[in-house]
């Protein structure tokens, strides 16, 4: 038996099909179709000339989806399946079909399928997948470390002593690496949930940079890496201090431990338009691929585990970095040359008419508690 | 041809060979990927696959034979159409049998570490795949005109093929270390150059389909529009 729908209800409901952003495919028992949406037409990049009446294999070859259909018409229940598509590009949908029954008819007049775009959630699993395996694996390495001297020094070594001493360094050194990383953690869950209150207050910018050069000497004279503040004086940031400091001294701690010896990073900043300020933290290190570019502001996202490794750092600055920065409106980017360096470029606001005189500068807090550095 | 002026019977061919079309590109999608991102679990699934392709050809097979015996019922077109399935379904499983190949070179490939760079195999590929589709967009539109696009760009694969068979033998003389993995590839650029052989041959059938004539082995099949 076959269906059609009656002159008034057809144009109803295809403005309420129109405006759904899930694909749309109603067919009848013979496999016809009798409805489809323009989410469809995407989802199958139907061309605009396949008019008049179609069958689902004009649709689609694709073989999930027709046995989804035939098997919600011979059995009467509903289909569910993920499926592949790729057209432009490849994506995933979750497919459902379900039977179509009318109050006048005995049987099951045909089939609704609906395909909800999944793929945003699958690429958003991935990397929750892969932050918990990085994740597990950042927590084991430095956490073996300790359990084996622990039990070296348990096993006598304790009373050796010409490196007792040594061994509980390599033990504080990796459970203060471990404590960080659990900081650092607790730090982004809250700003990703939004617990991080954030107090914008108009900063300015030399002397912030200035205060923070104290900060970042030791790490730079380490590495013979020299730290320029070229912000002109008078350029303002409307920021939260605390979020502002966490923001520069990762990009630049970053610049300076990816750095060369003998090496330089520079800060420079001014306004973009009335609205934005726009301040650059450039590095003559060793650069990023541009294969990595587009991941590295993921949590936990190594370009070089060996690398990393040798330089510390919990691999979370930069996931931290993105979201303080995003939370107070603003953007970040970057752009890399391997081998030559690396530029990472923050978006923030411009305090409102903000005066041409720089106002005293309020020094960022230094954080309380154990999490502090 | 209109869809709906076929036989309901000759109609359930139709979604079937169709059907048996997305199943091989599906394969042939799949083998190129198990090579391209070096994925072997990928590459047995399509091996695995292969045994439902052939079946569905055998079913088609039939159902032609048993379409025939009652032809005096069946119109001109519909007639038409059986012999078009009797023909494109076998291009159809060979295609198949070609991913299978594919997949099982993708498999020992992956064992060995990469050959630097695959060259301009992956466009080789993604032509071969993209003539698959238009052939079978052309034969489920009976469209003559797409037909005949895509039998042109047949002549895109088989430069193509010459160039990487080129650059392929010049690696083998250069490294001799790159040799087994070489011929591998030559035998991968094979199968998808009588892949894009096949695409051409669906495309002369939905010619025969659409207009009633053949245009296998003239000059036609690429020259009118």
């Amino acid at each position: 038996m076959s269906f059609r729908l009656d002159q008034y209800s057809q144009p109803l409901l295809e403005a309420v099909l129109g405006s759904l952003r899930e694909g749309i495919i109603v067919i009848d028992r013979q496999m016809e179709v009798v409805l489809y949406n323009q989410a469809a037409v995407d989802v199958f990049n139907l061309s605009p000339v396949m008019t008049g009446p179609l069958r689902l294999i004009d649709i689609t070859r694709n073989k999930t989806i027709h046995d989804g259909f035939r098997q919600v018409l011979e059995e009467s229940r509903p289909f569910d399946a993920n499926l592949e598509i790729s057209g432009v590009q490849e994506r995933a949908f979750s497919f459902r079909a379900t039977p179509l029954l009318m109050p006048s008819a005995h049987e099951v007049v045909g089939a609704i399928g609906v395909f909800f775009d999944v793929t945003q959630l699958v690429r958003l699993e991935r990397v929750r997948r892969e932050f918990f395996a990085n994740l597990s694996h950042e927590l084991r390495t430095p956490l073996t470390s300790i359990l084996a001297y622990v039990e070296t020094l348990l096993n006598g070594a304790i009373y050796d002593s010409e490196n007792n001493l040594q061994f509980l360094r390599i033990i504080n050194k990796h459970a203060a690496r471990m404590q960080n990383l659990v900081c650092d953690i607790a730090d982004l869950s809250a700003i990703e949930a939004g617990e991080f209150r954030l107090e914008p207050v108009a900063i300015d910018l030399k002397a912030f940079v200035d205060n923070l050069a104290v900060l970042v000497a030791p790490e730079a004279e380490a590495r013979k890496v020299r730290f320029r503040n070229e912000v002109a004086p008078g350029v303002q940031v409307q920021a939260d201090p605390q979020a502002l400091e966490q923001i520069l001294m990762n990009l630049i701690i970053n610049a300076v431990k990816f750095n060369r010896p003998e090496g330089e990073v520079s800060v420079t900043a001014g306004f973009e338009g009335d609205l934005r300020t726009l301040i650059v933290v450039r590095d003559t290190g060793v650069g990023i691929e541009a294969k990595h570019l587009p991941r590295i502001f993921e949590r936990l996202y190594r370009v070089d585990k060996s690398r990393s490794q040798e330089v510390g750092g919990t691999g979370l600055g930069l996931a931290i970095v993105k979201h303080l920065v995003l939370n107070h409106g603003g953007d970040v980017s970057v752009d890399s040359v391997p081998g030559v360096g690396s530029e990472f470029r923050v978006r923030l606001p411009r305090p409102p008419g903000a005066a041409a005189r720089a106002p005293a500068l309020e020094t960022a807090a230094a954080p309380d508690g154990a999490c502090a550095g | 041809m209109d869809a709906f002026a076929l036989d309901a019977r000759v109609q359930g061919l139709r979604d079937k060979v169709l059907l048996l079309g997305g199943q091989a590109e599906d394969s042939l999608s799949r083998a190129i990927g198990a090579l391209v991102r070096r994925n072997s679990a990928l590459a047995e699934q399509v091996i695995r696959d292969d045994d439902a392709i052939d079946l569905v050809e055998s079913e088609l097979d039939e159902d032609c034979a048993s379409l025939l015996i009652k032809a005096a019922h069946l119109s001109p077109s519909d007639l038409r159409f059986v012999i078009g399935v009797l023909r494109t379904t076998p291009m159809i499983e060979r295609i198949a049998d070609h991913a299978v190949n594919i997949a099982r070179h993708a498999l020992r490939l992956n064992d060995e570490p990469e050959l630097k760079p695959y060259i301009a195999l992956p466009r080789m590929a993604a032509l071969a795949q993209e003539m698959l589709s238009d052939a079978l967009d052309a034969l489920t539109q009976s469209d003559a005109a797409k037909a005949r696009q895509t039998i042109r760009r047949d002549d895109e694969v088989d430069l193509l093929y010459r160039r990487i068979f080129a650059e392929l033998t010049a690696f083998m003389t250069k490294d001799s270390a790159a040799v087994l993995r070489a011929a591998e590839l030559l035998f991968v650029i094979k199968h998808l150059e009588r892949i894009a052989d096949y695409a051409t041959n669906i495309c002369e059938q939905v010619v025969y389909l659409a207009e009633g004539r053949a245009i296998k082995h003239t000059p036609d099949a690429w020259q009118r529009d």
